[in-house]
């Protein structure tokens, strides 16, 4: 019997695509059956950006600053050649700080000696691997490291980025995994402006037995209909959540949904 | 030792609040209703009192990070305007239908509670298994520079045996429990905040040096 995923054309899931489908299903199929591609946001620019810009200066401990900054700064223009996402000024403003506040921080690990590779992991009763690419591996100190870019710095790591984080320590045995956020100026109140979490392993098996469990109910749901049209009116989206706040994929939504 | 709360120191279930600028009480019960009530007496589980930093924000879940017991307070975490607080669980099977809870960050109340634990630590051991009931008899106004406050006037009535409904532990879930790395051996908690940098080691150990 074919299973729900393969019947849709779906090789692998995400730590992303498993978050969409957890918070807000209508928008997860209507990507994933429909093919639809939300186009890049300013948001999602200025943190490929920020992440370019520090990885120069990580591979490169003598690179100045400025010259990251640079990099960082071509790389968003390049992400945002077509975007008419109206934040993309106050966006592009902010990538510097970003930059030189990370930077700060992540050279004092050293220089990475793994970045951007892929991994893979399986799931018990999953039929599909689920993949992703990690930021930076540090062998010298057993550990992979995720950048986020924020404008707030949190005190505790969000679901989604625990269930990243989870599958990120699944395909690296025992490494420790820890979440940089940077934002582009430091706090008033405590001066900072980079902090690093590290996810608790108690945690990260927690959320490894959450993805296996919304992983297979996507599967069994997927494995209703091969009609992604049937599908989709099984669900409800959310337009009030921020998966919807960009133009183009509201106005998808609205032609999909009917509302 | 006194609690570490309050001005001078550092569900499914029911709610007691109080509003420390009118003075009234009110319960917020499990099916989400909420009623006003009057000046209340309640058991309560002053022995196992939680306290910590707490995060309220418009729109968010609140936030805690609770010490590991009374004395051994958790650092503060960054990333967020967080007070000094406490939980404490409340029992009246006339007010609350049972368990409640009562926490919060306000100063007004937080210096009450610490108060009432004072008595409370005084009475223990003459009272050992026993549980405080506690009587609010009226509140007495506090001008400050934000203006006038009412502090509940909260007082240790008696003892009683511990109700068989209101559990001998901690009313903070675990989860939100600060765990020091060098207690645990495992990996700081996330929760516990910015973790410093590791120190530089060799890439490889099987690495030749010339």
């Amino acid at each position: 019997m074919t299973n729900g995923f393969e019947q849709h054309g779906i090789t692998h899931l995400s730590a992303s695509s498993i978050n969409a489908a957890s918070n807000d299903m209508a928008l997860f199929l209507m990507e994933k059956l429909l093919k639809f591609r939300s186009p890049t946001n300013a948001a999602m620019a200025r943190g490929k950006a920020a992440e370019e810009g520090i990885h120069h200066g990580l591979l490169n401990p003598q690179a100045s600053v400025e010259e990251c900054v640079a990099k960082a700064m071509a790389c968003f223009d390049t992400e945002m050649r077509f975007s008419p996402d109206e934040k993309r000024e106050r966006e592009r403003e902010l990538v510097p700080g970003y930059v030189e506040n990370g930077l700060a921080e992540l050279r004092l690990y050293g220089v990475p000696t793994g970045y951007q590779e892929k991994i893979s992991i399986e799931l018990d009763g999953v039929p599909v691997p689920v993949i992703g690419f990690i930021d930076w591996r540090f062998d010298q100190h057993g550990m992979v490291v995720d950048l986020k870019t924020t404008e707030r710095l949190p005190s505790s790591l969000s679901t989604a980025h625990a269930r990243q984080g989870a599958i990120y320590m699944r395909a690296h045995g025992n490494y420790a995994m820890r979440f940089a956020y940077t934002k582009p100026r430091a706090g008033k109140g405590d001066g900072r402006s980079c902090i690093v979490l590290e996810l608790d392993r108690e945690q990260a098996a927690a959320e490894i037995a959450a993805l296996t469990n919304i992983a297979q109910r996507l599967e069994r749901f997927l494995r209703l209909s091969k009609d992604p049209s049937e599908l989709l009116a099984m669900v409800i989206p959310n337009f009030d959540s921020f998966y919807w706040s960009s133009g183009p994929v509201r106005a998808k939504g609205r032609e999909v949904f009917g509302f | 030792m006194g609690l570490m709360i309050g001005g001078s120191g550092a569900s499914a279930k029911a709610y007691l609040k109080y509003n420390a600028k009118s003075g009234r009480w009110s319960v917020r019960n499990i099916d989400g209703s909420e009623n006003e009530i009057g000046d209340p007496t309640f058991a309560a589980d002053l022995e196992n009192i939680a306290t910590g930093w707490m995060l309220f924000e418009k729109g968010m879940p609140p936030q805690r990070v609770m010490d590991a017991s009374t004395d051994q307070p958790a650092p503060k975490p960054t990333g967020g305007d967080f007070k000094r607080g406490f939980i404490l669980s409340v029992y009246s099977k006339n007010l609350f239908g049972g368990i409640a809870e009562l926490s919060g960050t306000s100063n007004v109340l937080a210096n009450v509670v610490k108060s009432l634990y004072a008595q409370f630590e005084e009475g223990k051991d003459a009272n050992a298994g026993k549980v405080p009931v506690i009587e609010c008899k009226g509140a007495t106004a506090e001008k400050g520079k934000f203006g006038t406050n009412y502090a509940p006037n909260l007082t240790i009535a008696k003892w009683i045996d511990r109700p068989d409904d209101l559990a001998d532990e901690s009313p903070a879930h675990p989860n939100d429990i600060y765990k020091p790395a060098a207690l645990t051996g495992a990996p700081t908690p996330a929760a516990s905040g910015h973790v410093p940098p590791p120190s530089p080691r060799p890439a490889s150990s099987s690495a030749t040096e010339f």
